[in-house]
């Protein structure tokens, strides 16, 4: 089917007057992709997403990062790695405490993508506690998170939805209670302090 | 409320109301002491708050009936003596320090488990992160002073960094640092609240909702 696009398209190409086999094999190559587009699944599963085992230097590179992010000495961190969109390169989600990012309501949850050499920042989610999920469910190629969400009322604690609306995360209501998804971060007690 | 003439051996100046608590607080409510307050009805009592505490309370403690909610506030009254102690040689005020309790607990002292820690007692002081044991953060001399000195110090830090609030914004973003850190105050005095609770849900409303709390104890 490939071919036969490819065909079609450099007659069209020669019917206007451009030649030559640089064009075929551009029009092939583009065919090729345009068709792997179309028959790539558009609903990625958990074992498409699996937790990525990092390096020590992603795991540096990540901390660096927060260090730029938050000077204060006391902060700890819960960082992991996770493949978000699929595409084989693992996104990190982090769950940042210290005196300034927490309170009664939790702490912030990160969601950062590796950008060259450093990382950017995709999501910034406030008031978010653990037990935080990786959701099967998917939006615009990224799966969704779940986080919990309790203090700051005295109603009880839900779990919220984040979900990729093509930049960031944004949390939808209402809760993700039954979805299906994995535990990444189940507490704090992992968390690492962000300065030595 | 119970607040019956059996007190009156307080003497002149006395509120005639029921100590309880060791604390030297009593157990009242905002109009405990005025004349012909006594058995008033929660709705009686209700319709004595200015509009903007009723609003606060209905904010503070949804899904909540009338009395309810003038429970809470009678618990926050009831704690005044100890919530003065507590916020001795800061710049909080015990209206605040009350209105914090409404606001996280309707003033009740409860556990609260989630997985980041366990928020404990009427200011839902997380325990271990806090360096309070949970029998130190359910105790509420210890817990109110603890909370009147972190509310102190981001009152502090607040100001450092952000000379052109006001001293009502100033105020309100020291209420809101309470419930999500002063970091995700950004200093712009119309997105103070954003982020905080009860964000998702509804837009963040935790710091001016604890300024109009405030209201009630006026």
């Amino acid at each position: 089917m490939g071919a036969i696009l490819s065909i079609s398209w450099t007659a069209s190409i020669r019917e206007i007057g451009m030649r030559g086999y640089f064009h075929v094999f551009l029009v092939v190559a583009v065919a090729a992709a345009g068709l792997a587009t179309f028959f790539t699944p558009s609903r990625l599963t958990l074992a498409d997403a699996q937790p990525v085992v990092a390096t020590s230097y992603r795991k540096e590179s990540v901390k660096r990062f927060l260090q730029a992010f938050d000077s204060d000495r006391t902060a700890r961190y819960i960082a992991v790695f996770y493949d978000l969109t699929g595409d084989g390169k693992s996104e990190a989600i982090i769950y940042l405490m210290s005196n300034g990012w927490c309170g009664t309501g939790g702490c912030n949850t990160l969601i950062l993508q590796e950008d060259a050499s450093s990382w950017r920042i995709v999501s910034n989610q406030t008031i978010t506690r653990p037990p935080i999920r990786v959701l099967v469910s998917t939006s615009r190629g990224w799966h969704s998170i779940g986080v919990w969400r309790q203090g700051g009322s005295p109603e009880p604690g839900y779990e919220a939805e984040l979900r990729f609306d093509g930049q960031t995360y944004r949390t939808i209501v209402p809760q993700a209670k039954n979805s299906a998804g994995e535990v990444v971060i189940a507490s704090i007690d992992r968390a690492i302090p962000l300065y030595p | 409320m119970d607040c019956t003439a059996q007190w009156s051996d307080e003497g002149p100046g006395g509120d005639d109301c029921q100590n309880m608590f060791d604390d030297g607080s009593d157990d009242c409510g905002p109009l405990c002491g005025l004349a012909g307050s006594q058995n008033l009805t929660p709705q009686a009592e209700w319709d004595t708050l200015t509009p903007t505490c009723q609003g606060a309370l209905q904010t503070a403690v949804p899904k909540t009936t009338i009395g309810g909610m003038v429970a809470s506030l009678n618990r926050a009254f009831a704690a005044q003596s100890t919530l003065i102690d507590a916020v001795k040689g800061t710049s909080i005020s015990w209206d605040m320090l009350a209105a914090v309790g409404i606001r996280e607990s309707a003033f009740v002292d409860k556990n609260e488990n989630d997985g980041a820690g366990i928020g404990v007692g009427i200011f839902q002081i997380s325990v271990p992160a806090s360096g309070l044991t949970a029998s130190q953060a359910g105790d509420l001399t210890t817990a109110a002073s603890y909370a009147a000195n972190l509310l102190n110090s981001d009152m502090k830090t607040l100001a450092a960094e952000f000379p052109g609030f006001t001293s009502g914004q100033l105020l309100q973003a020291t209420a809101a640092s309470y419930n999500f850190g002063t970091t995700n105050i950004s200093g712009n005095p119309a997105t103070i609240d954003v982020g905080s609770a009860p964000y998702p849900k509804a837009p963040g409303n935790y710091g001016s909702n604890i300024v109009n709390l405030m209201d009630c104890f006026h």
